[in-house]
């Protein structure tokens, strides 16, 4: 499969994950670019899947930027002017509420681990859980114990916004 | 495979998410199946976990950001194409005789190659500059290349007006004929030059072959002035163009990038670049 190929197939949903993981649509769309770049330099190896290794390159791309904190002040103070237009017109108080969901799940996004979070967040892009333990470097038995955990602690921190969306 | 747990207890919820993301085997499955069928504890749990799957996902989305518009993926799409364009053939040593790699040991075949490289490259090295000292032309030729390249302060006469940025111009001899160097930046594709003879003869010069009065060769275009003849030219460098160097005779003429008509002139020995105004 051609750089070009994986790009048009996966970029939406590698834009979806790194914009949940890190709360930044404009550094996810930074990481996307950089993802497929660092692809570019060291191609995928034969022997795994290239979704995996994709999606296993973002996260680290992620991570380190976050890491070394250049990020951080962004990721923890989201400004509301960057938060993303609705897709069509609403009342005007919907910014806000919307707002406000997206920092309760960032709040409860950032109860987990950054594995359960990772494993959860690659979950919902549709991986198996073999896929999730080959890029993350771990075991299907392990994937399968940290979406539970996961689950649990959002069900605990989300209960107040369940009936919101 | 069994399931067992103490009455008040539940299992593994893994094993509840295993199953619910339809990760276990059949035989599995259908043990799964059968005990949860018969077991309310655990029943309640695995439909706990399906509903909080179900909300995460909901809330998930609900929060989800507006992805970029199709032009700001484009742009994206492009730099990471230069991207891979630039480092795709760096990526990758060429492939090495398999009998050699085989016989002789990896440190023993750089060790010789590098020396073998170093000798050559010393030996060029001292060619090179002795030729460079000793030889008149060969300086001529490398200073008129470097001019080629930085371009050169030359004073302007009066009917070559060169538009500013786009090309340069020096001062011909006549001379019998014509060439046209030109560098292209991309490796593959045609090159169309379009020359005009006299009042409207068009005719297209490509990158291989040409017809008889365009001489196209593999460093340039020759216009051989038919004999006795006295003929205006118009050549017109497309943008593609990066570099181009004109020479009648042996002396170049102009070096530039240039999408603008250049008219060649062999019987008074000018070539022009029309000034902004005269173009169409």
């Amino acid at each position: 499969m051609t750089l070009e190929q994986l790009f048009d197939d996966h970029h939406a949903s590698l834009f979806r994950f790194v914009s949940r993981m890190t709360g930044d649509p404009d550094y996810a769309k930074d990481i996307v670019q950089e993802t497929f770049i660092a692809i570019a330099a060291k191609p995928v190896p034969a022997d795994v899947p290239p979704r995996a290794w994709l999606f296993g390159v973002a996260h680290n791309l992620a991570h380190s930027g976050l890491r070394t904190g250049r990020r951080r002040s962004r990721l923890l103070d989201v400004a509301p002017h960057r938060l993303a237009a609705p897709a069509s017109p609403a009342a005007p108080d919907e910014g806000a509420e919307r707002a406000e969901l997206r920092a309760a799940v960032r709040a409860a996004l950032a109860e987990l681990t950054e594995k359960e979070r990772t494993m959860l967040l690659m979950r919902e892009e549709g991986f198996r859980h073999r896929e999730i333990a080959a890029a993350l470097g771990t075991t299907t038995g392990s994937v399968g114990t940290m979406l539970a955990r996961a689950l649990t602690k959002l069900e605990d921190r989300l209960g107040t916004v369940w009936a919101e969306p | 495979m069994t399931i067992q747990h103490e009455p008040g207890a539940t299992m593994d919820p893994a094993l509840l998410i295993r199953h619910l993301h339809d990760e276990l085997d059949a035989e599995a499955h259908a043990v799964l199946e059968a005990h949860l069928a018969a077991c309310e504890e655990c029943r309640s749990l695995a439909s706990s976990l399906a509903t909080s799957s179900r909300r995460v996902r909901a809330v998930l989305t609900a929060a989800d950001f507006a992805p970029p518009g199709d032009d700001e993926w484009q742009r994206v799409r492009d730099t990471v194409a230069r991207a891979a364009h630039e480092v795709r053939p760096f990526a990758r040593p060429p492939a090495r005789c398999a009998a050699y790699t085989d016989v002789v040991p990896r440190e023993r075949r750089t060790g010789r190659t590098r020396r073998w490289l170093l000798q050559a490259a010393a030996v060029a090295g001292v060619i090179g500059a002795a030729a460079f000292a000793l030889s008149a032309p060969l300086r001529a030729w490398v200073t008129e290349r470097w001019h080629d390249v930085v371009g050169r302060p030359v004073a302007m006469d009066e009917r070559t007006i060169a538009p500013v940025g786009f090309a340069a111009i020096g001062f011909p001899t006549a001379g019998p004929e014509v060439e046209i160097v030109f560098a292209v930046a991309q490796p593959a594709g045609t090159l169309r030059l379009r020359f005009t003879h006299d009042a409207g003869v068009a005719r297209i010069a490509v990158s291989a072959g040409g017809p008889e009065q365009f001489v196209v060769r593999s460093a340039g275009v020759h216009i051989a002035n038919a004999p006795g003849g006295v003929a205006t030219y118009e050549a017109t460098l497309p943008r593609e163009v990066q570099r181009a160097a004109i020479r009648i005779g042996d002396m170049p003429v102009l070096v530039a990038r240039t999408d603008t008509p250049v008219i060649i002139d062999l019987a008074s020995g000018r070539v022009r670049i029309p000034a902004p105004r005269d173009h169409p």
